[in-house]
């Protein structure tokens, strides 16, 4: 589906917005199936085309120029390769997502508890969530563009399941950027993991947006862990809407990678429940790490909880920016937004910012922000017990990560 | 066996302690000195805390103390039990034992030594979680000092020094720390232990081979609890 040339094509993140327009990269919505979500393809290229999302004020903290000046190379056909024999054994265990392509794992029947959203397939009823897909100002819209096609899975009521979801190319050696929109809907009174691994591309950069809807009833526990690889650059974008009575709890962990950056939105409904563990422990060379979290509380009584720790050492870069809002009508809702940063080196940064949108009074929101060194008197007390200084460390960011 | 030649202690801009020469052979010794006088900085100062330098010769067990890197005297068989011990959020107090006796290269069969921490802790009268409690996270001041206790029966070092091992303890915990001192001694005779205390009970119900007053510029040590009872009686003022 993508057009290829001989010669690889040298382009940055600003003009990836003219290469959809000129046709040398390709989404199936804008061409055969341009009616499956009209409106949204055209307010989302209205505004990047407009403004480029990279230059979002959100990015500000964030290291974004790493993203924004890394070189990406369209795809030639001798740079395309297949799955070599002893990697498709492992490949087939899990279900697998790319750029316009999703593969449930080797012997899983989809009928039962799953149904594919497939854009080529009216059935599936990819359609009726077009409403999720508007425009966010943010890098997902590139992504949302700059796919080749939406992706995912519908999940049916009253399921209990754990799924194991790996986002890796085939084509690893690709330094075009991979590009994924995906949606997950987990019907109503069901029960699901998702063991999410991302890994990163080598020399690459990755852009995906994901939209969880979790309907009324249904509990959804998300285990994440981002991989780095060499030279990558990996940008998640999480829009988790929570419908009433529903629950979410989400666990993410890295050591960063040359960049991350992971973004979580969620709107929270009546009566529904979230909490999000970030822990991130950056101790290689330069690796940065950037999160975003932004809680809606739309309607009454619904809690959040965001616990985001990070430690950051040698060089690494760690910014996190926070954010409740309360809705007038969101009476009763109980909000606490955390960020704490362990700095074990001088040429380390963390950068935390939280804000609070109130707009009802009858609520209990809490937050809290903190950059600090290990605790000496901690590290003192640990050597006086025979545990050499680089132990004693490592067990105090342990002990801080918890 | 520990023996102080001239030790001296500073902090960046202060002199706490100056030429202090002592002597403590294995045995029950007590420290004493007015309060703020540098009691807990002569202990810390021998363990090496970041925020003193030290000067002089320190003798233990025949080796140059001051030559040692903390954690290498803990190795050696020093411990210091702290004053106002601090809180480790996220470390448990059994792991902490389990990486201190880790590396301190012994072997640790887990099964064994849970079931003896938690004796330990039961004769403390501490609650049957303690080993999973964080280390004197939400703990009272008599809690703080019985997990020390526990620490200093667990790691079985050749010294150790106890800075107001009675405070915050109740009437049965006081009666438990008697008991772990005296035992402490009993089990190997080359132990030395010295407690920094002016607590009347604990010096009564001890049997103390020497005194030790401490003041700025010098220490006047002497044999037996005599001393003790002299200052204990009629205050520090003819001893400084």
């Amino acid at each position: 589906m993508k057009t290829l040339y001989k010669q690889p094509l040298e382009y940055s993140i600003t003009e990836l917005p003219e290469m959809l327009e000129l046709g040398i990269r390709q989404n199936m919505l804008t061409k055969k199936y341009k009616n499956l979500w009209p409106n949204a393809i055209s307010q989302t290229k209205d505004l990047v085309m407009n403004s480029n999302p990279i230059n979002n004020s959100l990015y500000k903290n964030m290291d974004i120029s790493k993203f924004k000046n890394h070189i990406n190379k369209t795809p030639t056909p001798t740079t395309i390769h297949g799955l070599q024999a002893n990697e498709q054994e492992k490949y087939y265990e899990n279900w697998h997502f790319e750029d316009g392509q999703m593969n449930p794992p080797m012997y899983y029947s989809t009928t039962d508890k799953t149904k594919l959203l497939e854009y080529a397939n009216t059935n599936t009823g990819l359609k009726a969530y077009e409403p999720y897909m508007f425009p966010t100002g943010r890098l997902s819209d590139i992504a949302f563009l700059n796919t080749t096609a939406p992706i995912g899975f519908r999940v049916s009521p009253g399921t209990t399941e754990v799924f194991r979801n790996v986002f890796s190319e085939i084509d690893f050696e690709s330094l075009d950027m991979s590009c994924i929109n995906i949606i997950f809907d987990i019907g109503k009174d069901s029960n699901v993991t998702f063991e999410e691994t991302i890994v990163g591309k080598t020399n690459g950069c990755k852009l995906i947006k994901v939209t969880y809807i979790v309907r009324d009833n249904s509990k959804l526990d998300i285990i994440r862990s981002l991989k780095p690889k060499k030279g990558c650059h990996t940008i998640v974008e999480s829009k988790i809407i929570q419908m009433p009575f529903s629950r979410c709890k989400i666990t993410s962990d890295s050591i960063g990678s040359n960049y991350n950056q992971e973004i979580f939105d969620v709107d929270l409904y009546r009566w529904s429940n979230l909490e999000i563990k970030g822990r991130y422990n950056l101790h290689y060379g330069d690796y940065s790490n950037h999160v975003g979290v932004f809680v809606n509380h739309l309607e009454k009584e619904s809690d959040s909880k965001v616990d985001i720790k990070s430690v950051v050492d040698k060089n690494s870069k760690s910014s996190f920016i926070g954010s409740i809002f309360v809705d007038k009508s969101a009476t009763d809702t109980n909000a606490s937004l955390y960020n704490k940063n362990l700095l074990l080196s001088n040429n380390a940064t963390a950068v935390s910012e939280p804000q609070l949108d109130i707009n009802n009074k009858n609520i209990k929101c809490s937050h809290g922000c903190t950059v600090s060194n290990i605790d000496e008197e901690q590290l003192y007390m640990l050597t006086t017990r025979g545990i050499e200084d680089s132990l004693a460390r490592n067990v105090l960011k342990e002990c801080f990560l918890k | 066996m520990l023996i102080t030649q001239d030790f001296t202690v500073r902090t960046e801009d202060k002199v706490i302690l100056k030429d202090i020469t002592v002597e403590f052979a294995p045995g029950i010794h007590v420290i004493m000195g007015r309060n703020g006088i540098g009691k807990s900085s002569f202990a810390q100062g021998l363990m090496g805390h970041y925020n003193y330098t030290t000067e002089g010769a320190v003798e233990f067990y025949g080796k140059d103390l001051l030559a040692m890197e903390t954690h290498e005297k803990a190795r050696a068989g020093l411990f210091v039990g702290f004053q106002h011990p601090s809180p480790v959020p996220g470390l448990s107090n059994f792991q902490l034992l389990k990486s201190a006796k880790q590396s301190m290269g012994n072997s640790f069969d887990i099964v064994k030594e849970l079931s003896n921490f938690k004796k330990l802790s039961n004769q403390f009268s501490l609650p049957d979680d303690w080993d999973k409690r964080h280390v004197n996270v939400d703990s009272s001041g008599g809690e703080k000092k019985k997990n020390e206790l526990i620490q200093l029966s667990m790691l079985k070092p050749k010294c150790a020094i106890l800075d107001e091992p009675d405070s915050g303890l109740d009437v049965d915990g006081i009666r438990s720390l008697t008991t772990h001192l005296h035992n402490f001694v009993i089990e190997d005779p080359e132990r030395v232990l010295i407690i920094i205390t002016h607590y009347q009970p604990l010096i009564d119900s001890l049997s103390i081979n020497s005194t030790t007053i401490i003041s700025k510029n010098k220490a006047i040590q002497e044999e037996g609890k005599d001393l003790a009872y002299k200052v204990l009686e009629d205050g520090f003022e003819n001893f400084v």
